[in-house]
């Protein structure tokens, strides 16, 4: 009888209203046949909760978090969502948001994207192809760190040492030399903690004094401001929050 | 201006929320996944989907309600407007329903073998019934709560889980 089989396990799963309960109870009591049913289909729950449970040991966490979007990206609903907390963190230094002026990104389509840009777009394009591997192997010590900074120093015309390019919770890699559309373009490289590449960039393309900006995109956050003749962006693939705060000693220096 | 710094708090709360519902519930949202789809390929899909959606309208998620059952609707939305849909015309999917719900060999050991059986049976059912015992049975919804996330009455569920337990009773 199914609708005998619908109530039986209705009453072990214990969703049985009281009337019904009884009614089911007071028939169990007089059919031996019906409480046989009830025994063959009184399949143990627990054991179907432990089968199901197994298959959670399976799932692939890692490729479904690494899948999650970082909170950077997340859309704001309202323009001046969540830059208040983030200026006074960066007190004292004009860091404007750009997450509301999201529109100007739009033909960017992406750090692969169509266009590039600026100089700052041909750092980010090349930045994709970093990996956490790509500086592992690049340990100098603060002599080796001294002619690097030194080479870059002379092309760029800015004065870059161990000392002044220190930021706290990252590790110098390298410096190199780049040119951009013939204009001197310096790139020294570190990692945080987890080996993800943060690079600080200098370009002597005489571009105006512009106060420190952030922007996130794309997962990237940076920051990028001018002075003396000299355009700077420090990017990370990480929250701006981190960005900023690592970015503050050297907006500080430059 | 009230209104809007609070429903800008609402959005971040929601924000905060559905992320943290996400990092806490992906194992059961690839379980749900595996169990409707039948195939690990398109349940990957289809976590993956349902993160990215959920993200992109976290705004949408009430603050203080149940942010599993918020994703579980989701993952169900997309399957049944977009994968499963997609696995009909590509004409696959539907043939390793056993196979996907397994686990590995070593980890069967451990699990024990008639566990391992029972979910190979579950395996063999139709979707609407895999998908009302993983829910009532693994998800701990009651037979009102699975009747109006699958809209469907509850004598339906009643129906499908009668109908599930006659066929996994075979194997005591």
């Amino acid at each position: 009888m199914p609708d005998d089989d619908e109530r039986l396990v209705a009453l072990i799963d214990n969703e049985l209203d009281e009337d019904e309960k009884s009614a089911l109870l007071s028939r169990l009591a007089q059919d031996e046949a019906l409480r046989k049913r009830l025994a063959a289909l009184r399949q143990d729950r627990a054991r179907l909760v432990a089968s199901f449970d197994a298959l959670l040991e399976e799932a692939p966490l890692a490729r479904f978090r690494a899948a999650i979007p970082p909170a950077d990206l997340d859309l704001p609903p309202h323009p001046k969502r969540a830059s208040i907390g983030w200026l006074e963190l960066a007190a004292g230094i004009a860091i404007g948001l750009l997450l509301a002026g999201a529109a100007s990104w739009v033909g960017f389509g992406g750090v692969l994207g169509p266009a590039r840009e600026s100089w700052r777009d041909a750092v980010i394009e090349y930045m994709e192809l970093y990996t956490p591997d790509t500086f592992a192997l690049w340990n100098p010590d603060t002599a080796v760190q001294a002619r690097q900074l030194q080479a870059v120093s002379a092309k760029v015309g800015v004065d870059l040492t161990p000392d002044r390019v220190a930021v706290p919770g990252l590790r110098y890699r390298t410096a190199l030399n780049f040119s951009y559309e013939g204009e001197p373009l310096a790139e020294i490289a570190y990692t945080d903690a987890g080996g993800a590449p943060v690079l600080f960039c200098v370009i002597a393309n005489g571009k105006p004094t512009a106060p420190p900006k952030m922007v996130a995109r794309e997962g990237l956050s940076y920051v990028t401001w001018s002075r003396g003749g000299r355009s700077y962006m420090f990017v990370g693939r990480m929250p701006e929050q981190r960005v900023a705060e690592l970015a503050l000693s050297l907006t500080t220096r430059f | 201006m009230a209104r809007l710094c609070s429903n800008a708090r609402m959005s971040e709360a929601s924000r905060r929320e559905v992320r943290k519902g996400l990092e806490q519930c992906l194992a059961r949202l690839w379980r749900y996944a595996v169990v409707l789809s039948s195939s690990r390929d398109a349940a990957d899909d289809l976590v993956q989907s349902t993160c990215v959606w959920a993200i992109e309208r976290a705004d949408q998620f009430a603050p203080g309600t149940r942010v599993d059952r918020w994703l579980f609707t989701i993952l169900r939305s997309i399957w049944l407007n977009e994968i499963r849909a997609r696995q009909v015309r590509e004409g696959g999917g539907f043939v390793d329903a056993e196979d996907a719900l397994t686990v590995d060999g070593a980890h069967e050991m451990e699990v024990n073998i008639l566990t391992a059986e029972v979910l190979r049976a579950v395996g063999r059912l139709p979707e609407a019934q895999r998908e009302t015992a993983l829910l009532v049975y693994a998800e701990g919804y009651t037979y009102a709560e699975a009747a109006t996330a699958l809209g469907v009455p509850i004598g339906t569920i009643m129906s499908r889980l009668a109908t599930m337990r006659a066929a996994l009773a075979s194997l005591k």
